[in-house]
């Protein structure tokens, strides 16, 4: 980890760490350092690791009411008629 | 206070007075983040519930700004079945921001105090509902357990806390963390208690396809086997080694066997941990960008929008765990990070299935010290130690418990009781027997 890294990991998880920039960065480094034991890992993982033990998880397609739009919408920061209302992306 | 306890105290006619007791008392404990103001239509047995599980109308901040205002639309499975049988939620309780974090420091909002000594934090991260079982303001509550969320602060507020099986208890309205680790679980005066409300909200449901029912095995009533990991008290505090050695001298004495098994690579379970954690949460908090709901800084630049929300209202601890999680996923470390950590996970996974061949549980210290100062500003790798005993078991999905110890000391001890995956019911069972041995309740 250095600032260029840093700075360009932080703008791939959206957040501004300018002004903190030095903290974030000691504090990065550490936990980096202390998690670099991991590497001593021998050995290969032929899958994921299924923590719950299910497999292949089925139900029936059966058509259920869902929440109502209008409900849902209360929580948008702003909305308009049945849409959330954002700045254009074009 | 225990349910009965309740059930005997209080019925429709005080209800109320019980309530503007509760109201009066945690203005100096903090544990609420919102009370309710009238319980006159309620029946049943009141329970607080961490503000990390949706509520239907009512608020559910998960401890952080960007949430101050979100009303969930609906009720998390968990809490349609307690209130389907007998149980209402009497108010949501504070917590670390997301989860994350051991003191209940990190919450948005304020900080709660540790009812056994007000100038101690109460654990976390669902310190606000370890408290409220502590100070007597209900009989049970329910937390979210990640890495030792539920039992930490169980052990430093004296209250006893499980955490089922990952998979036990459906996660379905449950704001998440990390989704591989996060588990819903239970705060009580005692086993029976837990137990009770264990029972009504385990199970499968169909909206959380990693949840599963339990198979109902009982043990034998005698012969119980319980595997001490070998230098488990190394580097913990006197205090919690006294109270840890006295437990095996109290069990013993009621014929509980004890042997010595290889302990886990610790500060490794501790490294996968926070490798595995940060990387689920750096997906999981992707989704507080401003649009759909929570808060949103306004700017006509759709990127500046999502970066200018995230940085004005999530919290350092959750905007580092997003920056380490973007890191040990992204293109040419996620070999080196992502992918070991999770070789490692099923080792710890595999360690346990050998060990549980020849023990009943496994017991160790829950955490390595007592409750810790207000502001004593630990590094977040000191943070991250306080659950250094907590953290192992997630990495498998196992089921624990913390019991409080018997000790002279004012504050109080917890001790782990830990079974293999989905034996949830010989955990509770055994767990009442080694309460009852040890007279702690």
């Amino acid at each position: 980890m250095n600032n260029e890294v840093l700075i360009n990991t932080a703008k791939l998880a959206r957040v501004d760490i300018i002004e903190n920039q030095e903290k974030f960065l000691k504090e990065l480094e550490s936990i980096l350092d202390y998690v670099e034991v991991v590497n001593n890992a021998n050995g290969n993982l032929d899958k994921d690791v299924n923590i719950s033990e299910n497999q292949n998880v089925f139900k029936e397609d059966v058509v259920e009411s869902s929440l109502s739009s209008k409900d849902v919408l209360k929580n948008a920061p702003k909305a308009k008629d049945d849409y959330i209302e954002i700045e254009g992306i074009f | 206070m225990t349910i009965n306890d309740f059930e005997k105290k209080y019925n429709k006619e005080n209800i109320n007075e019980y309530l503007a007791q509760v109201e009066e008392q945690d203005k100096k404990i903090n544990s609420f983040l919102y009370l309710k103001n009238d319980l006159s239509k309620e029946t049943g047995i009141p329970i607080a519930i961490k503000d990390m599980i949706s509520t239907k109308g009512v608020v559910s901040t998960a401890g952080s700004k960007i949430l101050e205002n979100y009303i969930p639309p609906y009720n998390a499975t968990v809490i349609n079945k307690l209130e389907n049988n007998g149980y209402f939620v009497i108010g949501k309780t504070n917590m670390d921001e997301f989860a994350m974090g051991s003191s209940t420091e990190n919450s948005a909002y304020f900080t709660t105090k540790n009812p056994k000594d007000l100038t101690l934090v109460p654990g976390g991260s669902s310190g606000g509902s370890a408290a409220a079982v502590s100070a007597g303001f209900v009989p049970i509550s329910l937390g979210t357990d990640t890495g030792g969320s539920i039992r930490q602060p169980a052990s430093f507020c004296g209250v006893v806390g499980f955490c089922p099986s990952y998979g036990a208890v459906s996660r379905y309205g449950v704001i998440a963390m990390a989704s591989s680790f996060d588990q819903v679980g239970v705060f009580a005066n005692n086993v029976k208690d837990t137990k009770a409300v264990f029972d009504v909200i385990r199970g499968k449901d169909e909206k959380d396809a990693t949840s599963l029912d339990l198979p109902s095995e009982k043990v034998s009533g005698s012969n119980i086997k319980i595997g001490i990991p070998e230098n488990i008290l190394e580097g913990v505090s006197e205090q919690v080694k006294v109270a840890f050695e006295n437990t095996v001298t109290s069990l013993k004495k009621d014929k509980i066997e004890f042997v010595v098994v290889p302990n886990t690579n610790l500060q490794q379970a501790l490294a996968v941990y926070y490798i595995l954690v940060p990387s689920e949460v750096s997906s999981n908090l992707a989704r507080y960008d401003g649009v759909k709901y929570g808060k949103r800084e306004e700017s006509n630049d759709l990127i500046k929008l999502y970066t200018k929300t995230r940085t004005k209202y999530l919290g350092s601890e959750p905007k580092r765990r997003s920056i380490i999680g973007t890191y040990t996923l992204s293109a040419g470390y996620s070999d080196k990070y992502y992918k070991k950590a999770n070789i490692l996970r099923q080792q710890v996974k595999d360690y346990y299935s050998k060990i549980f061949e020849s023990v009943d549980l496994i017991m160790t210290p829950t955490t390595p010290t007592t409750a810790f100062k207000l502001g004593a500003m630990l590094t977040p790798i000191e943070m991250y130690l306080a659950d250094i005993f907590t953290i192992p078991t997630k990495l498998a999905g196992l089921p624990a418990i913390s019991i409080p110890a018997n000790t002279d000391d004012k504050l109080p001890v917890g001790i782990q009781f830990i079974a293999g995956h989905k034996k949830d019911l010989q955990l509770l069972q055994i767990s009442e027997k080694i309460e009852k041995c040890l007279q702690t309740y």
